[in-house]
């Protein structure tokens, strides 16, 4: 190589890196610039008071309880629907089909799915729960409206998770007497637990955050719900309407930092599950 | 070298590829002959395809282990066969880790993930862990392929004894391997079985010219 080719890339090399790296200290600067913005808001408020008590004049003041309450059971429902359904379809897709025109449906359906805004969701779920079901705004059709939502998430995951387990450790399980179903669910669902766990949580957090979809869906009652047949208000949606109609920035904000910090602290969660050896 | 083991595979990992393969043999016209197990033919209608996998073992060319502790790697195949009693899966681990000469390496941590293990001890282990079905047949495909000579050498130990309580197929390219352990060796070469016989005598007065070129060095 010739000095001047080098010094050449060395140029690129340096170029690149340097991009990179302010490009990095951007997006970390964005992020907490937000979490510093929202604490700087809602932290006057914060207290545990906020989180055990309930809202008082609209929201005006007190604190969140049923609300969190509310979020905690729409998130339930939607994973406890949407996890069985996501791992049985992946199950299915990976292990029980070859690729065809079958498998090609479900799956650009599912990427599809992926693509719509949440509230076309919202919409679909009002039409199909709300209406023609005769339920009503509750907590149960928010909570299916959701699992729509995140189940193609959990599927993408968990097909990737499911195809990285090798061939051999398959044929291994035959060797050694194992049914196709005992393959399956011994040998290669817990080798790919990480990563449908990854894919359950980022559902989890998307879920968490939802607005359009549950102001559709489960209405925006203040109540401390008393079954999944209530309407309820989740976290977004009590910012949203503190927010919007004007009823009092300072909980809002207070509202949303306690939103962000549980969003944040499932993610951690997530690296922590998925970085912890067995 | 690959046509008896193709068609023994073929029958336990029921995988793809090797089927395909297969079937490009046969379009050949050379997949003939039948396999016997204890009398049976193993490709009549009546042979159970589960049944056999429990009587016949395998090896894998690299060392897989399942994502669990030495123990439970080791109990998997009679787990699943139904075996419960926990004093005979604890002497079962420790005379199927003996006889693969792993015993007294890791009997301190049973429990540990098996994954910790060298890529020696996985492949001890892996016999270990068809043992535990007790097979009648333990079929090994080129077993230390992918390990140094020390690791080579212990399981050649293990394979001299182990041979005497189980038949054993060992699959493999290394000539000198297959000198030391084997009582009797079949040369295979594209496909075809060139010659068979005592290892002894295969090794010394080979009858075929290709035999004789293959273990003298002139090619492979």
């Amino acid at each position: 190589m010739t000095s001047e080719s080098r010094k050449r890339n060395l140029f690129y090399n340096r170029l690149g890196i340097g991009v990179s790296r302010y490009l990095t200290v951007f997006t970390a600067v964005l992020f907490c610039s937000i979490l510093l913005f929202l604490f700087y808001h809602g932290a006057a408020n914060l207290s545990l008071k906020f989180f055990f008590s309930h809202p008082e004049n609209l929201g005006r003041s007190g604190g969140i309880f049923p609300i969190i309450i509310s979020t905690a059971l729409l998130c339930a429902v939607a994973l406890f629907i949407a996890v069985p359904l996501g791992i049985g379809t992946a199950v299915f897709l990976t292990e029980y089909t070859r690729e065809g025109w079958l498998t090609m449906i479900i799956r650009f359906g599912s990427e599809c799915l992926a693509g719509i805004p949440s509230i076309i969701f919202g919409l679909f779920g009002f039409a199909l729960f709300v209406v023609t079901l005769k339920m009503g705004w509750c907590i149960l059709s928010g909570g299916l409206t959701l699992a729509f939502m995140v189940l193609p998430t959990i599927i993408r995951t968990s097909e990737e998770a499911i195809k990285s387990v090798p061939r051999q450790l398959r044929e291994l399980g035959f060797s050694l007497g194992a049914t196709k179903s005992q393959v399956i669910s011994k040998i290669v669902l817990p080798q790919a637990r990480n990563g449908i766990l990854t894919g359950i949580i980022l559902s989890l957090g998307r879920a968490i955050g939802e607005t359009a979809c549950v102001i559709f869906t489960t209405g925006v009652s203040i109540e401390m719900p008393r079954s999944l047949f209530q309407s309820a208000r989740s976290m977004s949606v009590h910012f949203y309407i503190l927010a919007r109609e004007g009823i009092s920035m300072e909980m809002a904000y207070t509202t949303a930092l306690v939103l962000v910090s549980l969003i944040l602290l499932v993610n951690l969660f997530a690296t922590f599950l998925v970085s912890r050896k067995r | 070298m690959s046509f008896v083991r193709l068609r023994l595979l073929n029958l336990f990992s029921g995988s793809n590829r090797l089927l395909n393969r297969l079937q490009e043999v046969s379009a050949e016209g050379t997949l003939t002959g039948k396999i016997y197990l204890d009398g049976k033919d193993i490709y009549s209608p009546d042979t159970d395809p589960n049944h056999l996998r429990r009587e016949v073992g395998f090896t894998f060319d690299k060392p897989y282990v399942l994502d669990l502790s030495i123990f439970e790697n080791v109990v998997f195949g009679p787990r699943l066969a139904g075996l419960t009693s926990r004093s005979e899966l604890e002497s079962l681990v420790e005379e199927t880790l003996s006889a693969a000469f792993l015993w007294d390496e890791v009997k301190d941590r049973l429990q540990m993930n098996a994954n910790s293990l060298s890529g020696g001890q996985k492949q001890r282990l892996s016999i270990a862990r068809s043992l535990a079905l007790k097979p009648k047949l333990l079929l090994l495909d080129e077993p230390c392929s992918a390990l140094d000579p020390v690791s080579t050498a212990r399981i050649e130990e293990a394979l001299l004894l182990i041979k005497h309580r189980t038949a054993c197929v060992l699959v493999t390219n290394n000539t000198k391997q297959a000198s030391r352990v084997a009582d009797i060796t079949a040369f295979f070469l594209m496909s075809r079985l060139i010659e068979i016989g005592p290892t002894r005598k295969l090794f010394t007065t080979p009858s075929d010219k290709r035999t004789d070129d293959y273990i003298s060095g002139k090619f492979g």
